[in-house]
Parts: structure tokens; C-alpha cells; sequence
């Protein structure tokens, strides 16, 4: 579905908000997902970056709005939801792996979608080693650490194929040693399958790093870039209590160039070597 | 203490003789006790999962039942469905007073509201995160639900385990709806009642030593599977 100026728009949010306990968590009034990009939303604890994923990943439905999925709006009550749920994939935060074997848990997907049990071990193997953590198919996923069990949540959801990956918090509880892996593997997933990824985190750095384009989630809402604010330093609030970005003299200058430094940075996770 | 010596000394007998009515009651009370624990278990499981993932009106109300029911006196079980068994009551005209089929239904009774109330509590147990992965990995309704089942498979085992130890052991509803027939439905426990109190003592001791020998093993075999799970 391509929208007014030609992208590939995949998933879409339109004028949603969600409520907890009659207080706004969420106040979305516009965001599209491209095809095929990385996308990092970034805020501090309790911003609604994960109602948002939620949101997306159709776990939960916003209290208003719609969501789009190919330019289609998503139908709650019948069992189409299940099938778009079916062709996305979400990682939480603090990833829960099945009280079983690492096999078990990786091919936990391919059981619910009906794949073949002979098929399991090569998509299996072929996930581990895309991750990294070849070998390790036969060991109690309970034995792993904090970081082997992040990627083997990544593998669980990649074997699945998702047309949208969500990694909520992928490094939030993984030691240093295993986030530079974990950044490479996210890279390669998006420039070898073309997967679409969304991942939330509140390291700044890491989503400019990993993203082609950052949202930042401020109390629900989607502020003005970071980057933005530093480049043009003109966020001014209007009279109706919004907040306006107003673009500076050379701020479509600026963004190719932020755009370039961005995408050479990817290259450089997707070709490690340098 | 040569009372005590001697009914050693029988029971001994008894057991290494291969006594034929010892171990037909010992096989015929494991038979009713697991008969009565699996049908337990096809609705308690079911059941209790319902209750402990499902909010509704009335749950903390029913949940109280469920655990008055779990302390129910056995003969209180045994009068009841005496109530209804006995030839000019209304199940009357099954015929199924005295037989195996209403001791089974006795035990059934006891083992239900044991193996649902600690299902809840198994369910309840699990990850919440459990469930979202499920979701988030595609898993629909069934699915989700026995992917809870076997996250908690372990809880539910010994939920299981408890329902069968309440089943074998109780000796009130065994003798007021079997009626304690040699050879037919006598068990362990309704056997001990009476074999003591004909003044067998080395008899009842025998029964006694496999009553133990039942709730051990199955103990260790529980043991096994969570070393195993662990593993």
C-alpha cells in the first residue's frame, strides 16, 4: 500500500489513543511503518513505548483510532487479526522462554502456524546460527543467560518469517558483551530478509545507531527528534498548548546528511569486518 | 511389646507368602483410586484451569466452595451419595449401591474439588509472560491454554498426586458405598478398619506397609520427574 508520496506503507496508526485506569497512556494521532525499515522509538520508563508495541503487534486494541495493516483497518472481532498477528513477531523486554529445551522453544511458532515437525531441526539450526548460538538447540532454555535468552527470543520469532519484527527493550537486560552481537544480528536481519523492525529503547545512541528513522515517545506522545531539537533548537509552543517544530533554514540539508551518516552506519553492522 | 512382635511377624508372613487377599485388595484399591483420580483429573483439570484464568461474577464465592469442599468429611461424601444410591432413592434403580462403580464415584467425589482447587493455583502460578509470548508467537486459544497446562505441569502432577493420595487413604465413603465385600470391593483401608477390629492386627499391619508403599512410591516417582524437569 503505498501512501500520498509513493512509500510502502505496511502499518499504520491513525488518531489512536489508549487509556489505563481513565489516564492517557498513549495519544498517537499519526504514524506509518515503511516496509523494509528500522525504526526506533525511544523514551524513558513508562513513555508507552511498549502499549505502543502492543498497539502495533495487535496484542492489545487502543481504547480509540484504528490501525492499518497493508492499508487494510484491523478487525478486532474475527479471527483475520490472528492471521496479521501470525505475520508479525514481538519480543519482550524481559524475554519468557518456555520451561523446555531451546529447539522447543524456537519451534514453538512453526507449531502454532502447522509446520511440519520434520522440518524443525534444519529452521531451527539455521535460526541458532543466525544468532549466534549454534550448538545450543538440546540445552534447558532455563539455563541460559540473560543475553543467550534475549537472542534466543529473536530466533524464536525469527523463524516465524514476520513481515514486522518488534524488539521491545532488546538490549535492556543484556551484559555489554552480548549488545554489539545483538545490534549486528538486528542489521542483519533487516539487510538480509528485508524485515521490517520496530524496537524501543531509551539509549538515544543505540536507536540512531540500529534505526533508519527514530521516534522519540515523550508521556505517550511523539515529540520532536532529539537530533532535530539540537540541529534547529526550535521547538515553540503555541497558544492552543501544543508543541510545534519549526524548521530551520537547511534542515532538508541536514537531514540527508543525518540520513547518510545513518545508513553508513548500518553498513558498517551489516559488514562487521571494519 | 510380644503383641506388637507377633503382628510383625505375621504381617511379614503375609506379604513374602504372596497372601492372594492381600494383594487383591491391595491391586483392587490402586484400581479404584486411579480410576476414580483419572476421571478426577479429566474435569478437574479442565475446571480449575477455567477458573483460575477466567474473571467472572461469583469466582471468590466458588473458589470458597471449591475449598470447603477439598475438607469434606469422607463419610459426610458417603452419606450423600448413599442418599441417592440406595434402592428406593432416586439412582436407586442403577443398582450401584455396593458395587465398585459408586466406591469409584465416592473417591471421584473426594479427589474433584482437590485436583481442580490446586489446578487454580498451578494456573494461577504461571508467568504472566507466558501467555503474551503464546500470543505473540501466534498461538490461538487452545494453544495458549495448553501451553499454560504445560507450564505448570509439574504443579499440575502433583495436584494429581494429591487427588490420588485423598482417593486411596479415605475409608468413609469406601465402606458406607461398597460396603466392604470380600473380594468386590473391599480396599486397604476398609479392610484395616475391619481386620483390626476382628483383632488381625498382622493383616491390617501387612495392608498398612503397602498403603505406605503406594503414597511413597508415587512420592519418588513425583521426586523423579522434577529432578528430570530440572535437568
Amino acid at each position: 500500500m503505498m501512501n500520498e508520496i509513493g512509500k510502502m506503507v505496511q502499518l499504520e496508526l491513525r488518531n489512536v489513543t489508549h487509556y489505563y485506569n481513565g489516564k492517557i497512556v498513549l495519544d498517537i494521532p499519526h504514524l506509518s511503518i515503511e516496509r523494509g525499515k528500522i525504526y526506533g522509538v525511544v523514551g524513558p520508563n513508562g513513555s508507552g513505548k511498549t502499549t505502543l508495541l502492543s498497539i502495533m503487534n495487535l496484542l492489545i486494541r487502543p481504547t480509540t483510532g484504528q490501525v492499518f495493516f497493508d492499508g487494510k483497518p484491523i478487525n478486532y472481532e474475527d479471527n483475520s487479526r490472528l492471521d496479521i498477528q501470525r505475520s508479525m513477531a514481538l519480543t519482550l523486554q524481559t524475554p519468557y522462554l518456555f520451561n523446555t529445551t531451546v529447539e522447543g522453544n524456537i519451534a514453538y511458532g512453526l507449531r502454532a502456524r502447522g509446520n511440519p515437525r520434520k522440518n524443525w531441526t534444519a529452521i531451527v539450526d539455521d535460526a541458532l546460527q543466525k544468532v549466534g548460538l549454534r550448538g545450543l538447540a538440546k540445552r534447558r532454555a532455563r539455563e541460559l543467560s540473560g543475553g543467550e535468552s534475549q537472542l534466543v527470543a529473536i530466533a524464536r520469532a525469527l523463524v516465524i518469517d514476520p513481515k514486522i519484527l518488534f524488539l521491545d527493550e532488546p538490549t535492556a537486560n543484556v551484559d555489554a558483551r552480548h549488545i554489539r552481537g545483538l545490534q549486528e544480528v538486528i542489521a542483519a536481519i533487516n539487510g538480509d530478509r528485508g524485515t521490517t523492525i520496530v524496537l524501543t529503547t531509551h539509549d538515544l545512541s543505540q536507536a540512531y545507531r540500529v534505526a533508519h528513522h527514530v521516534f522519540p515517545l515523550f508521556e505517550g506522545r511523539l515529540v520532536p527528534s532529539t537530533m532535530h531539537n539540537l540541529f534547529s533548537g526550535e521547538i515553540k509552543a503555541s497558544p492552543d498548548g501544543e508543541s510545534h517544530f519549526h524548521k530551520p533554514r537547511g534542515y532538508h540539508r541536514l537531514q540527508g546528511a543525518l540520513r547518510l551518516q545513518r545508513q553508513e552506519s548500518i553498513r558498517g553492522y551489516n559488514h562487521p569486518s571494519g | 511389646m510380644e503383641y506388637l512382635v507377633d503382628a510383625f511377624g505375621d504381617s511379614a508372613q503375609l506379604i513374602f507368602g504372596l497372601d492372594r487377599e492381600i494383594y487383591g485388595i491391595v491391586g483392587r484399591s490402586v484400581f479404584f483410586a486411579l480410576t476414580a483420580t483419572f476421571l478426577a483429573a479429566l474435569f478437574g483439570v479442565p475446571f480449575g484451569f477455567l477458573i483460575g484464568t477466567r474473571r467472572f461474577r461469583g469466582r471468590s464465592g466458588l473458589l470458597t466452595v471449591m475449598n470447603t469442599l477439598m475438607a469434606l468429611p469422607t463419610v459426610v461424601i458417603g452419606l450423600l451419595a448413599y442418599g441417592f444410591f440406595s434402592r428406593r432413592a432416586p439412582l436407586g434403580f442403577l443398582d450401584l449401591l455396593f458395587s465398585p462403580t459408586a466406591v469409584i464415584i465416592g473417591e471421584f467425589i473426594l479427589s474433584l474439588p482437590i485436583i481442580a482447587n490446586l489446578t487454580v493455583s498451578a494456573v494461577q502460578a504461571v508467568d504472566p509472560r507466558a501467555i503474551l509470548t503464546a500470543k505473540t508467537l501466534g498461538a490461538g486459544r487452545a494453544m495458549t491454554a495448553w501451553t499454560i497446562l504445560m507450564e505448570a505441569r509439574f504443579s499440575l502432577l502433583a495436584a494429581i498426586i494429591a487427588g490420588f493420595g485423598r482417593a486411596v487413604s479415605e475409608v468413609g465413603s469406601a465402606m458406607m458405598l461398597g460396603g466392604n465385600i470380600r473380594f468386590y470391593t473391599r480396599t486397604m483401608t476398609t479392610a484395616i478398619a475391619l481386620e483390626t477390629s476382628k483383632g488381625e492386627f498382622g493383616f491390617g499391619l501387612a495392608l498398612g506397609f503397602f498403603l505406605l508403599l503406594v503414597v511413597f512410591s508415587i512420592n519418588i516417582l513425583f521426586h523423579f520427574l522434577q529432578v528430570k524437569d530440572r535437568q
